[in-house]
């Protein structure tokens, strides 16, 4: 599904390069289910937001089923974007001023969804996640919790085939975070892949396999 | 899609309430103005728009005179209609109208009413305007003596509704046969008529039975033109017409001007026109103070929806991430604008509908309420909607979509030095056009002050004009001068043909006689009475004033001032004889008795006229009455009971001399009083746009003045850390606005012959006038800012 051959990303400052990410090589497939692990400032969330078509790389090839990412202007990206990938941060980012049930609805709104079909969605959603009771609430309403809940849901009401997830328990309580990584698992185990940036071992360990970054170079 | 579009404007309309108030209150009050402007406008362009062909009537209006002495009419020689329609195959038709000026007293069964808006016109009338008859044939209706024709009030209210053609109305005493019923003239003509007389009327009474060419009053001439037939030939035809009627002395002096009728209402510098005028400068002028206020309250809004891209860019990223197109977030922030324009231009009607009578009634504007009306108010009120909301919503929404949602979701300090230098450059033009505003009052104001207090050489405190109005009032001069003369109140009598304020001018040529000189030089002349000087307080350098001692001076004896003088080229002016005309053009000697100071008789747009005073009773057209200022009311109360002795049922009709005077720069005392309005409404509004962005800025750098404030900063070092950028900012705007405020202002200068000079405190008055304002609202923000306790912003972090 994903190839990253030789992927780096550096910023340039006054003539001096800032390498954030060093000839990244890897390949994920359909299904599985990764995690990225590396201290403050080794480039998980460079990495994670170039798979996610968000940034692009300084050098390397990109390839997404086969076709090439880095050779794709800002539309097609986006539009690749769009239709194939859904994104969980840590800090939620919900839109305040929606209500639950309109944050839901935004993605597919976008994706000019019509609108019986768009009801029947959020409203499978809502209660596959068991929010239901929770539509008429604004973002500030709900806990932290509830809030990464929304936002998974979010993530994939588009019906994504790739969830990344930048630190999606980050903010939340241990209760709370394994409630949210037992949800990750299960989408998992639905089929649809998922990347996961974090910290920690006890979160890292839900996936398939571990990735380890050190300094924008991937730890063998 | 559009539903969710719409909620979340409007809770982002709700969540910001100040950046939505801010906005909506400045929008609001600049599409108010620009809403009366533009009806105004409207308005004052559909003047005899109505009439079917009105691209080819044109009327023909003349100018007298030679080079600097230039007198224009807009009544033409009556020759001239019957002699298009004899001999001029360019013009369809033409026709003369003589509006009845003193009314026109109209009787039918019990009903006996005086009708105001009559006229005599040719039997061509319904040719030139093509006004549709209900009733009647437009072609013959004016054929004959004795026919007129009427519009549906009229004959509503002599005949209720029966039909009126063919029955007969007595007008002034005699019997006329309705011959045509037409609908009611639109109000926005210049020639507002309901009573159509047939011109042979006045050949049958009598009356002007003449065609003259050498000749004109208050006849108009209308001509209507076939296609691609020019104006300009119809002036050649005319002119060799002339020529070979009146001779070519009178020709040489004669300019005919064809004016197109939609023209007319623009036309105020002819005499004996009729109508409402109005300026198109002023117009103009209006057009462009509405652009500026609503352009400023735009600009507040652009200011404050890109100074919040913080807060908008996290919603951007968001919005993106999840699926948004640039498009769709664009038409996010444009239906956003849209919506605040539409809750702006909802306030802006009902402001409108409150203010409407007394803002026309102020600049003095009728405006015709009628089907075209209420079209073009719903059609500027859509305009107004698109033009504000995608002037204020396009750059916010290009520019706040532009962010990449990576930067945004890390929360990544965005590089904003493009946006912030067109904010800049906003608030510094928003400023020019305050500061223009502001210069101009000033100029405006110092000039009118000029105007009235500087030394006119005559002495207008203490004077009452008493118009002679009436036949009767003329007549009765001689007793009423007596019978005033008697109060020991009263110090001086006089009636004049021309007093300062009233629009009476005449002028004729006239030489000296001693052989040398036969040139013939055009003064202005003034028939006084012999008390004209005394009661003027003007001032005699040479000879005498007109003094009945002598007998003789009616018809002999003339007096000159400084300018006439100098123009006729006299030495030694007492005793001097010099030809003026009399009667039928012949010259007639006089003798100069005196010089008196030169005085102006006009407003100080001109420069003074050389003058001659002569003593001439059948022409005063008013008295002046110079009175002891302590003895006022008495004077006042003893005219009034004159005056109704001696013509019984009259009232004095009179007007301070002061107050005519002022009346001369009416136009410049309501354009000063409308600047200041508009003044104060720009630098308001650009104030607020100020109260908004200094407030962004304060909450932006919260934390910096936290941090320096537990560093031991002072509340003057916060309040100058948050003032310094606006105040240069204005600074900047000073700086651009005065050599445009210069230019501007010494062009209006240019109006007056006695006129200020602009000064440097004139600039230094405006600029700090604005700099204060600025300051005064950044420092709510910023002192609020500097007062707050620094714990509060550190620990929110």
């Amino acid at each position: 599904m994903i190839k990253l051959k030789g992927i780096e990303k550096y910023y340039k400052n006054k003539f001096i390069k800032t390498y954030v990410l060093r000839n990244i090589n890897m390949e994920i497939k359909e299904g599985e289910f990764v995690s990225v692990m590396g201290s403050s400032g080794a480039g998980k969330s460079t990495l994670l937001n170039i798979i996610g078509m968000l940034d692009v790389a300084s050098n390397g090839e990109y390839l997404f089923f086969n076709e090439s990412v880095h050779k794709m202007n800002e539309k097609q990206l986006s539009n690749l974007h769009k239709s194939y990938i859904g994104f969980v941060f840590q800090s939620y980012h919900l839109i305040d001023e929606l209500t639950v049930y309109e944050n839901l609805e935004t993605p597919i709104l976008y994706q000019k969804v019509k609108s019986g079909e768009r009801k029947a969605r959020v409203a499978e959603i809502l209660d596959e996640f068991k929010i239901v009771a929770k539509k008429d609430l604004f973002p500030n309403q709900l806990s932290g919790g509830q809030r990464q809940l929304v936002a998974v849901a979010r993530a994939i009401i588009a019906e994504p085939k790739l969830i990344l997830a930048d630190e999606p328990t980050g903010n939340l309580h241990s209760e709370q975070g394994k409630e949210i990584m037992e949800l990750l698992k299960k989408l998992n185990a639905n089929g649809t892949t998922i990347i996961q940036v974090t910290h920690s071992k006890e979160n890292a360990e839900y996936g398939d396999r571990i990735i380890k970054l050190n300094d924008g170079w991937i730890e063998e | 899609m559009l539903k969710s579009y719409i909620i979340t404007a409007f809770r982002n309309i709700k969540k910001h309430k100040t950046f939505s108030l801010i906005n909506i209150l400045g929008l609001s009050i600049g599409m108010t103005v620009s809403l009366l402007i533009l009806i105004f406008v409207i308005n004052e362009f559909s003047y005899d728009n109505f009439y079917p062909n009105k691209d080819r009537i044109y009327r023909i209006a003349v100018k007298w005179g030679q080079e600097n002495n230039i007198m224009k009419f807009a009544g033409s020689m009556p020759a001239i209609s019957p002699a298009i329609n004899d001999a001029f195959p360019g013009a369809i038709a033409a026709a003369r109208v003589l509006k009845a000026y003193n009314g026109i007293t109209v009787e039918r069964k019990q009903k006996k009413i005086k009708e105001e808006n009559a006229c005599y016109a040719d039997a061509e009338y319904f040719k030139v305007f093509a006004l549709p008859f209900i009733s009647g044939n437009p072609e013959t209706a004016l054929a004959e003596p004795y026919s007129v024709v009427i519009t549906k009030s009229i004959a509503e209210k002599y005949f209720g509704n029966t039909n009126p053609v063919g029955e007969t109305l007595t007008i002034e005493g005699d019997l006329y046969k309705v011959t045509g019923l037409i609908n009611d003239i639109p109000e926005n003509t210049h020639l507002n008529l309901n009573m159509f007389i047939s011109y042979k009327t006045l050949a049958a009474k009598g009356e002007k039975d003449e065609h003259p060419w050498n000749s004109w009053g208050s006849v108009y001439n209308y001509v209507l033109l076939k296609d691609n037939v020019s104006p300009q030939s119809l002036k050649q035809a005319l002119g060799k017409e002339l020529e070979a009627n009146a001779g070519e002395w009178f020709a040489s002096r004669i300019e005919f001007v064809i004016q197109n009728l939609t023209e007319i209402h623009w036309i105020n510098d002819f005499r004996g026109d009729s109508g409402p005028k109005q300026n198109k400068m002023y117009v103009l002028v209006f057009l462009i103070a509405a652009i500026v206020i609503l352009a400023i309250a735009c600009f507040n809004y652009v200011n404050l929806s890109t100074a919040r891209y913080l807060e908008r860019m996290k919603d951007v990223g968001i919005r993106k991430v999840i699926g948004a197109n640039r498009s769709q977030i664009v038409t996010q922030f444009l239906i956003e604008s849209l919506m605040i324009t539409f809750l702006s231009i909802f306030i802006s009607f009902i402001l409108f509908q409150l203010f409407r009578s007394s803002a026309y009634s102020f600049i003095e504007t009728k405006i015709i309420l009628n089907e075209n009306y209420f079209f073009s108010l719903s059609a500027v009120i859509l305009f107004m909607i698109i033009i504000v909301g995608f002037i204020a919503g396009v750059y916010p929404a290009l520019f706040l979509s532009k962010f990449s949602p990576t930067e945004i979701i890390k929360n990544k300090v965005v590089s904003g030095v493009k946006h912030f230098s067109v904010r800049k450059v906003l608030v510094v033009v928003q400023f020019i056009m305050s500061i223009l505003l502001i210069f101009g009052t000033v100029v405006i104001y110092k000039q009118i002050d000029f105007m009235l207090n500087t030394s006119l050489g005559y002495d207008k405190e203490n004077v009452v004009i008493l118009n002679l109005i009436s036949p009767e009032s003329k007549n009765k001069y001689q007793t009423l001068k007596e019978k005033l003369s008697e109060h020991s109140g009263v110090k001086a009598v006089s009636g004049a043909f021309t007093v300062p304020g009233i629009n009476s001018r005449e002028n004729m040529g006239v030489k000296v006689i001693d052989g040398s000189n036969e040139d013939i030089i055009n003064l202005q002349t003034v028939a006084v009475d012999y008390d004209f000087v005394k009661a003027m307080g003007i001032k005699i350098i040479k000879g005498r004033n007109f003094s009945e001692k002598f007998g003789s001076d009616i018809n002999r004896s003339v007096i000159l001032n400084e300018t006439a003088v100098k123009m006729l080229n006299i030495n030694n002016p007492i005793g001097e004889k010099i030809g003026m005309p009399k009667g039928n053009n012949k010259m007639e000697e006089v003798t100069i008795v005196g010089v008196v100071k030169d005085f102006n008789l006009q407003s100080l747009h001109n420069k003074i006229t050389p003058l001659l005073l002569y003593l001439e009773p059948e022409k005063y057209i008013a008295m002046l009455v110079k009175y002891d200022p302590e003895s006022q009311k008495d004077v006042l109360a003893y005219i009034n009971k004159t005056w109704g002795e001696v013509l019984p049922g009259e009232k004095p009709n009179y007007i301070f001399l002061e107050d005519s005077y002022k009346k001369l720069y009416k136009s410049e005392t309501k354009t000063e009083k409308l600047l200041v309005f508009f003044a104060v409404l720009a630098i308001f509004i650009s104030s607020l746009g100020l109260l908004g962005l200094t407030s962004f800025a304060a909450a932006k750098r919260v934390k910096e003045i936290g941090i320096r404030k537990v560093l031991g900063a002072s509340v003057s070092n916060i309040v100058t850390l948050l003032s310094k950028e606006f105040v240069l900012l204005v600074v900047v705007s000073t700086l651009i606005a005065s050599p445009v405020a210069y230019i501007l202002m010494n062009k209006w200068l240019q109006n007056f012959a006695y006129r200020i000079n602009i000064n440097v405190w004139m600039f230094l008055i405006s600029g700090s006038m604005a700099l204060a304002i600025a300051l005064f609202t950044v420092s709510i923000i910023a002192i609020k800012a500097a007062l707050s306790n620094p714990i509060n912003s550190l620990r929110s972090e």
